[in-house]
């Protein structure tokens, strides 16, 4: 009775795994590697970076909606999760290429005239050839991959540590994350930031060693890994949220003070969540860059991250279907009439071009979301529901 | 055509004079050496000149050096041409007007006088300037001496010197032969008292003739240092070790600043085999290529080509073959080293007298110091008016951040819509002295109306929540900037200063101000002053503090705080719209101005401490300068610097956290 | 009697206001003190003092037997040490259930790591129903803390003091806006808890503390008046002047 831990596979995980299998299946029986051809390869990687924006989301939803830390910095990390594994793409990629450039009247080339080489595919664009120091791991994917975890939970750390402790909070706490991301954003612009300045890392859709699966194969393995991963968010985070600790850090955003004067450290829990989400954000980078192709300083800006927010606040804030329901109709719909695409509306006096249009009417909707419904379009369906029962 | 005849034509008011007939005849005379000129022949010609009329001689001289000049097949005589059709040309003759004829394009040839001549012909036309009656051909002679001085000047220079009456040429002429010692004059004494003169004078063309005296020569080796002896040593180079500082003189690396070395270890064994002292050293780029040119049948002498992926298999298979054909081995880097051990690397000045360098070196470095004093007073304005212009972007942030502790994240479009309130202005006013007048207060009621609109419709919903105001507006501020991009499209459009603000108060080479940066920090301490005094000792600040400090307590006191609130937020944005035009005069007006200056908005108001105008003072200026400060360190890389900058706010917040000059005691706690 | 707590000598000034101008003061254990004082006398910075919120200026707080020194400590170090704080103003978890609550302030680890996989024991479980019986809100225990009535969040506040075991509760002010049966129940509720622990009560209200039948302290302008049984302070001219007086 008093141990009132709900079990992780509650009712509505069970019906979202279910939908998200099925879904899954389906998407794979209309693509043209696996199934009858009736989708783009495109379109399945629209989805697949959909459902990894998705658990960007869920983190963010974690963090803000149930411990009231509104990061406006999460997307950094998505952008480090990317660049991490980015950098093993690229450096495997050209690494083959090179090798195969070789002919039989060369001598075979050694480790440092590879070095060069590579170096010189890679950093020309930037008028360098050599490789810098943070590339020391880029030939080997495992370490790689631990970076995909380290950096992005490192970079949290050490920020969350600093801010916390020093008892930042509210609105001061999300300035500070922007500037955070505004700082990483300028840096990774420089072009000796050893990450190719503004030119970003490219041809990341190109995996080394099964290139010759094709694309559209590609597209369907990675959209499997998404939704994969989204599953195991959920698991994690509903896991978390449903424990005691879940319930501290809901005190946490109800009530801080209080909390503390209980004997809770507040700053370690909130360092615990503000470090988890953003390492799981990150991996969800690592996920969706190489289906995107292509990564660069201008994804990390401040106001990719503040969308996240507003992803997650459309959505509903607070609860983790919420914030996927946000995070894919947004993004879908933005693509969809940014991408001009959407019939223009003509007005007679004027035409309404969703293009250029689209932007002002979502800000002018998102103002009315956060003062007519708190609970998002989750909460709004849910009150349809109710009053339907 | 075979033949024509000169027929001059006289135009009024030019009278051919006997000495144009003179120089004309001459001219056709010499044509060949004039056609075929080269930089010996020319100085022939150049002589003979000197008899005639100066004002003839400088026209011909002119056309000749500027490739005007062209000359007859036929005839050999030279002329002008000017392209009448395709295929023709009207001919003239060298003294302007006069028109011979009109001449087939194959019959004419351009005189093409190359460089060397061309040089020779330009300090020739000096010569017969500078001697003009006339001053202003004085004073070009002069500025064209300032471009460009040669060693025959020298005693042109002081001949002119001592004639010369206008006195502010006389100072130019003074200066030049200042220069031309330096750097032409063999007289060490001569040098020595001229740079004794110009002790002092931090301008940068003395600075430049400080360094011509400073010029050293390239890298020599030698294999004994008493051999330098009877040389001006300048430096003596240690591979790998020293670089070059500002007076040529050796200095050791300073691991710091990252220098690289002056001469690394291979091109020092380079500059040794150039003087005969090693021999050739084999590269690993040498071996490869030798290597690659015995592969056969996948076999290089021997060995399988599959082995050679690195260097020290490659080494051992080359010396073996090295040693076989008596050949140079391979040298390692210690090798080299132990090679170059026995010998020394060293420039010398390219003036002969120590006397003069060292003098010049102490005269320079005393010339130094000041420059770094004005270096570090332009630092301190730079710093200064950048400080301004974040004061005039936070402070109306930091009035509604600081009165209602309302995030207002669309402040930046409000600065935008100011900036093009201003440019619509001067649409309809084109003086823009006027136009500006108008467009500050324009703005103000502009950015006050839509903040108190934004307040009522928004804001008022969402005081309890602060994370929600920063949301809310937010979507303000992407739908307004999306529209700005609707109605104005995204190029830049131009908001103008009036003239008075171009250009710039310049005090020396080092440090000039220009008037739109001495405008803005007046503009800043405007706005400062106006605020203080509103917020202190008007009605309006006495209640706007009063709902700040206790909202409960201001309402039974009978001061209506919603209403304060609202004229709060509108002042705040009224405030942004000022800046916005004053903003948009020096950077460019687009729909993205307001969201470039955001966060450093944000910060200001942070590192300043919430409600406090002083505090947005002092954070605007500690941000200003560190920014301007970090960039001086790293001046080519400013946005190294921004994210530096952001790094120490973050850090800075850890001792501070409630900004510079915060509110103290229990008040404080609740926010 | 053994001492508990012990404020030497403590000054705190807010931009040269002295909030607490050189205080003494001491608690015994299981004792129960009561504090009273007119608005400003310096009762809620008193304490802030004790609970870490606010530094003291000059002057020491020690705890215990070993006489440790709170100066340097924060909020959670104290509250982890044994004393818990009742706010003036009820501050519990309204989203959540009054079981939830009590869980969340039960004296278990608070490491974030341990807490995600913490469960609750038999006896753990026993202790929370009777304390929930103790403070008579066991009937509604399923209720979000948001829905109960002010009293009732009192006891509930209360409550999660005890769930941590305190060595020395700080109440202040637990009486306000409760109805007089409501305040008979509070008073029995603070009588029967002094026999495991030591408690100052901080209250406005004289007919509340002269039940509690205890020591009492009157502060003024930040330092002691009087000191002593309800009878002996009431009987003070300096009291009567400035606090009942008016």
């Amino acid at each position: 009775m008093i141990n009132k831990i709900k079990d992780p596979l509650s009712q509505h995980l069970l019906i979202f795994v279910i939908t998200m299998f099925l879904f899954t299946i389906l998407v794979t029986f209309l693509s043209e590697p696996y199934g009858i051809n009736l989708i783009s390869t495109s379109f399945v990687k629209v989805l697949g970076k959909t459902l990894c924006l998705c658990i960007a989301a869920v983190a963010m939803d974690v963090v803000w909606g149930y411990c009231g830390i509104l990061s406006l910095g999460h997307f950094a990390f998505f952008g480090l999760g990317g660049y991490m594994i980015g950098m093993w793409l690229m450096y495997e990629r050209t690494e083959l290429i090179v090798l195969n450039s070789i002919n039989e009247q060369q001598l075979p080339l050694t480790p440092s005239e590879l070095k060069e080489a590579i170096g010189n595919q890679i950093f020309g664009v930037v008028g360098g050839k050599e490789i810098p120091n943070i590339w020391i791991f880029a030939d080997n994917i495992y370490m790689q991959l631990l970076l995909v975890v380290l950096v992005p939970g490192l970079l949290a750390f050490i920020f969350g540590w600093l801010a916390f402790r020093s008892r930042v909070t509210g609105v001061y706490l999300s300035i500070l994350t922007q500037a955070m991301t505004l700082a990483l954003s300028l840096y990774l612009f420089q072009n000796d930031s050893g990450l190719r300045g503004n030119n970003g890392l490219s041809g990341l859709q190109n995996i080394p060693h099964i290139e010759g699966l094709g694309q559209p194969s590609i597209s369907i393995w990675f959209f499997w890994f998404s939704s994969i991963a989204l599953l195991l968010t959920l698991f994690i985070f509903k896991f978390i949220l449903n424990s005691k600790f879940g319930s501290v850090i809901t005190a946490v955003r109800d009530n801080e003070t209080r909390l503390r004067f209980f004997g809770y450290n507040v700053e370690s829990y909130k360092l615990f969540i503000f470090v988890l989400t953003a390492i799981i954000t990150g991996l969800a980078g690592a996920i969706y860059y190489p289906q995107a192709g292509i990564i660069n300083p201008a994804e990390i800006a401040p106001i990719a991250s503040i969308y996240l927010a507003v992803w997650v606040a459309i959505g509903g804030r607070g609860n983790l279907y919420g914030a996927i329901l946000g995070a894919s109709s947004v993004s879908l719909l933005s693509s969809w009439f940014t991408g001009g695409n959407a019939p223009n509306i003509p007005l007679g006096f004027y035409t309404i071009e969703w293009v250029n249009w689209w932007t002002v009417f979502l800000g002018i909707g998102f103002v009315l979301i956060t003062i007519f419904s708190k609970n998002g379009l989750i909460g709004f369906l849910n009150n349809i529901f109710i009053k339907i029962k | 055509m075979k033949y024509f005849f000169l027929i001059l034509f006289t135009i009024s008011g030019i009278n051919p004079t006997f000495s144009d007939e003179r120089l004309r005849s001459f001219i056709n005379e010499n044509s060949n050496y004039i056609i075929k000129s080269s930089s010996k022949t020319v100085d022939n010609i150049l002589k003979k000149v000197d008899d005639f009329n100066e004002e003839s001689v400088t026209q011909f001289l002119t056309l000749w050096k500027n490739k005007k000049l062209y000359y007859i097949k036929k005839s050999k005589n030279i002329v002008l041409a000017k392209k009448a059709d395709d295929n023709s040309y009207k001919v003239f003759d060298i003294f302007s007007k006069p028109l011979i004829k009109k001449l087939s394009k194959k019959n004419l040839k351009k005189i093409k006088p190359n460089s060397g001549v061309r040089a020779k012909i330009s300090s020739a036309l000096v010569r017969f300037q500078i001697f003009s009656k006339d001053e202003e051909k004085r004073l070009n002679s002069i500025k064209a001496l300032e471009k460009k001085i040669l060693p025959e000047h020298l005693d042109l220079l002081r001949k002119a010197l001592s004639l010369e009456q206008n006195i502010m040429l006389r100072d130019r002429l003074q200066n030049l032969l200042y220069l031309a010692i330096l750097e032409f004059s063999q007289n060490k004494i001569e040098k020595i008292k001229v740079l004794d003169k110009l002790s002092g004078n931090t301008s940068i063309e003395i600075r430049a003739a400080f360094s011509k005296v400073l010029r050293t020569s390239k890298i020599m080796a030698t294999d004994d240092l008493k051999k330098l002896k009877n040389k001006n040593v300048a430096r003596i180079i240690i591979p790998e070790k020293t670089i070059k500082n500002k007076y040529g003189e050796a200095e050791p690396i300073n691991i710091l600043f990252k220098n690289k070395p002056e001469l690394n270890i291979l091109k020092a064994y380079e500059i040794a085999e150039r003087s005969g002292y090693v021999n050739k050293r084999v590269s690993l780029e040498n071996i490869k290529n030798i290597l690659e040119s015995n592969i056969e049948n996948g076999k290089v002498f021997g060995v399988n080509v599959i082995e050679l992926n690195n260097f020290s298999k490659r080494i051992d298979i080359y010396n073996k073959f090295a040693v076989e054909n008596n050949k140079e081995l391979y040298k390692t880097v210690s090798d080299l080293e132990n090679d170059l051990s026995k010998f020394h690397f060293y420039t010398t000045y390219t003036e002969k007298s120590k006397k003069v360098t060292d003098k010049a070196i102490q005269i320079l470095s005393s010339i130094n110091l000041k420059v770094k004093f004005y270096k570090y007073l332009d630092l301190l304005i730079d710093g200064l008016s950048l400080a301004s212009i974040y004061f005039l972007g936070a402070i109306g942030l930091a009035i509604t951040f600081g009165v209602m502790r309302v995030i207002n994240m669309a402040h930046g479009e409000f600065i935008m819509m100011g900036a093009y309130t201003g440019y619509i202005v001067q649409l309809y006013i084109s003086n823009h002295t006027l136009s500006l007048i108008i467009a500050f207060p324009l703005a103000f009621l502009i950015t006050f109306l839509a903040g108190v609109i934004m307040e009522r419709l928004v804001i008022r919903h969402l005081y309890k929540n602060p994370l929600d105001t920063l949301l809310a507006t937010f979507g303000i501020s992407i739908a307004l900037q999306q529209l700005a991009k609707n109605i104005f499209g995204t190029q830049a459009r131009p908001l103008t200063s009036p003239q008075w603000l171009d250009g710039a108060l310049t005090i020396n080479d080092d440090l000039s101000i220009s008037y739109i940066r001495i405008a803005i920090f007046i503009l800043g301490l405007i706005f400062f002053s106006l605020l203080l005094f509103v917020m202190k000792k008007t009605r309006f600040g006495l209640e706007t503090r009063s709902v700040t400090q206790n909202p409960a307590m201001a309402a039974n006191m009978g001061i209506n705080p919603e209403k304060i609130n609202m004229l709060t937020f509108g002042f705040g944005s009224g405030i942004a719209g000022i800046a916005g035009v004053a903003i948009g005069l020096f950077s460019k007006v687009t729909s993205e101005l307001g969201s470039e200056y955001i966060v450093q908005s944000f910060m200001t108001v942070v590192v300043g401490g919430v409600g406090s105008i002083w505090g947005t003072l002092a954070g605007a200026s500690l941000i200003g300068f560190l920014q301007k400060i970090i960039e001086w360190f790293n001046p080519s890389n400013t946005l190294a610097a921004q994210t530096y900058m952001i790094i120490f706010i973050i850090l800075f917040i850890q001792f501070r956290p409630r900004g510079l000059i915060a509110l103290k005691g229990r008040a404080a706690n609740d926010q | 009697m053994r001492t508990l707590l012990e404020v030497d000598n403590v000054s705190v000034s807010f931009d040269g206001f002295k909030a607490v101008d050189n205080l003494s003061f001491t608690i015994g254990y299981n004792e129960l003190q009561a504090i009273i004082g007119p608005n400003g006398a310096g009762k809620t910075t008193f304490m802030d003092i004790i609970t870490g919120q606010t530094k003291p200026d000059s002057g020491n707080i020690l705890w215990g037997e070993k006489s440790t020194n709170l100066n340097k400590k924060n909020e959670t170090e104290i509250a982890l040490l044994g004393i818990g704080r009742k706010f003036q103003k009820p501050t519990v978890f309204e989203n959540k259930t009054l079981i939830e609550n009590l869980i969340l302030s039960q004296k278990k680890n608070r490491n974030p790591f341990n807490v995600l996989f913490q469960r609750n024991s038999e006896h753990e479980i026993n202790s929370i129903i009777k304390i929930l019986k103790d403070i008579n809100l066991f009937n509604i225990k399923e209720k979000r803390a948001g829905e109960i009535s002010h009293g009732q969040k009192q006891w509930l506040e209360i409550g999660m003091l005890l769930t941590q075991n305190p060595k020395l509760l700080l109440v202040d002010e637990p009486a306000a806006g409760m109805t007089p049966n409501e305040r008979n129940q509070t008073v029995q509720i603070l009588k029967k808890l002094s026999k495991s622990s030591s408690i100052i009560v901080v209250e406005h209200d004289m007919e509340f503390v002269r039940n509690l039948n205890c020591r009492v302290t009157v502060l003024n302008e930040g330092s002691i008046l009087s000191s002593g049984s309800i009878d002996f302070v009431s009987q003070n001219d300096e009291v009567i002047e400035v606090y009942l007086g008016r």
